[in-house]
């Protein structure tokens, strides 16, 4: 190769554009001519300069109002996604069965429902799967409510009921509590408080851990409506898990129910508080 | 809509195709590989054309929204990166025509991005200071279609051909004006040379 030759490939050589052959049969030339090799060597510094005009970082606003929109347009579905069909009806119904057939199982483990009357069993059935069919259709459906993300909402109440049902037949609340009564710290406390506070505690402790879960997971925190949504999730939980109390206050266990719901409900707001404020906080996505 | 999740451990080494199949699907995590993948370099590919930040974001989410609303017509055979691309060219274009037709083009005026990488610092010292101005100038007096084809393949990393089917050329057309573009970026660095040489 001759120094006009070179000249002519000399910029493409700077940008590292030409094949291996060609690389060598330049790079043999530069290595021979101390002029050619100034020229490339600018060249090269001047191609190599060019990649320090600056990269700018998105905007977080910009790349956060994206994602959102594009979630928005998501959730929404295609216009022919709206509304159940009859396979996803039939999906509900089953979901909602399952989930009552997990809370009859659980609560079997603590309470004897053979004491409890087969109406009430069957009114608290029929309530779970009627409520778990509606909430299942609603992530199914894709439904939105102004600004509410329903099938994010719906999705947490769901996820935490299910996971609490699922806890408390391998581990039934009410075994936990009478553990916790009969240990020199809950006597303790119990003792200090002047009243037993532990069936409000642990609903609370059983409530919050699922819902704090499932809120990081399904959550959408971005936004200023993350407080509604978590209001609204913990909202779906305790309907959800209602059967289950309404089951506990017709047995003898009438106080302990009252005192469990209210750490639930406690609980559960908590929990989907702290876990879309997480998210609202990090301004993650998925 | 059915969910074809891609397993977690695949999806770090998924390809940017798998990822669309999937978003195609309804997995909205894919997407946001997506998005991460390609939002610096799409919102840059619209900066440093048009050196304003306001029609940047503009285009930058159109873009997106873009590729949500047709993500069906995509199909798998081709390149991702090509077809975000394309999407984001087309929408420079139509900012190029509205631009010309309101007059806004002032042909003598630097790219913003160009001009602040001749005032931005340079570590080094004057001397490359003075040579990544003279780079900056000299990228800015080239044709806009000869320095968006030098953008691509410099920043977006794009091959000859995929910027081909992005403007629309053949490899051929797109090698002879990456040439030119070479040359005259040549003939521009020319005098700073000469004057180093001296």
């Amino acid at each position: 190769m001759d120094c006009e030759s070179f000249r002519n490939h000399s910029l493409e050589f700077s940008s590292e554009v030409l094949t291996e052959e060609q690389s060598h049969s330049i790079e043999a030339h530069r290595l021979g001519c101390p002029s050619c090799a100034r020229e490339a060597s600018d060249l090269k510094d001047a191609w190599k300069s060019m990649e320090a005009l600056p990269t700018t970082a998105t905007p977080y606003a910009l790349r956060s109002g994206t994602l959102d929109r594009i979630q928005d347009l998501m959730e929404e579905g295609p216009a022919d996604a709206q509304g159940l069909n009859l396979g996803q009806l039939v999906v509900a119904l089953l979901s909602g069965s399952a989930l009552a057939s997990l809370g009859l199982l659980s609560l079997n483990r603590q309470l004897d429902l053979g004491s409890i009357p087969l109406s009430y069993i069957a009114a608290a059935t029929t309530w779970w799967v009627v409520l778990f069919a509606l909430v299942v259709s609603l992530i199914i459906g894709r439904y939105r409510y102004g600004g509410l993300r329903l099938r994010r909402v719906a999705s947490i109440g769901a996820a935490g009921a299910g996971i609490i049902l699922a806890c408390n037949y391998v581990c039934p609340q009410v075994e936990l509590v009478s553990f916790w009564r009969s240990s020199l710290l809950g006597e303790l406390i119990t003792n200090v408080l002047g009243a037993d506070v532990s069936p409000l505690v642990f609903g609370g402790l059983y409530a919050m851990i699922p819902t704090l879960l499932v809120s990081l997971y399904f959550g959408h925190g971005r936004g200023p409506q993350w407080v509604m949504h978590a209001v609204s999730a913990s909202g779906v939980f305790l309907l959800l898990m209602l059967p289950s109390f309404y089951i506990q206050c017709c047995s003898i266990q009438f106080t302990f129910a009252v005192l469990m719901t209210v750490g639930m409900a406690l609980g559960s707001l908590g929990g989907t508080l702290s876990g879309l404020g997480i998210r609202h906080w990090r301004g993650s996505y998925a | 809509m059915p969910v074809n999740r891609i397993p977690k451990e695949m999806e770090a080494a998924s390809s940017d195709e798998i990822l669309m199949q999937s978003y195609q699907n309804g997995d909205e995590r894919a997407f946001t590989r997506l998005f991460s993948r390609y939002e610096t370099r799409l919102y840059n590919f619209f900066l440093r054309r048009l050196g304003d930040e306001t029609v940047t974001a503009d285009l930058y989410q159109k873009t997106w929204l873009n590729v949500h609303r047709y993500r069906e017509r995509y199909e798998s055979d081709r390149s991702f990166r090509v077809w975000l691309f394309f999407i984001a060219h087309n929408l420079l274009k139509d900012e190029w025509k509205r631009r010309a037709s309101a007059a806004e083009v002032q042909t003598d005026e630097l790219p913003e991005v160009v001009s602040a990488a001749l005032k931005s610092p340079v570590e080094g010292g004057l001397e490359k200071a003075e040579l990544k101005a003279v780079v900056a100038r000299a990228m800015s007096m080239l044709p806009e279609g000869q320095r968006d084809i030098l953008f691509m393949s410099k920043f977006e990393g794009l091959g000859y051909g995929e910027i081909g089917e992005i403007v629309g050329l053949s490899i051929g057309a797109v090698k002879q004006k990456a040439h030119r573009a070479f040359l005259s970026l040549k003939t521009q660095l020319e005098p700073y040379m000469q004057q180093e040489r001296a």
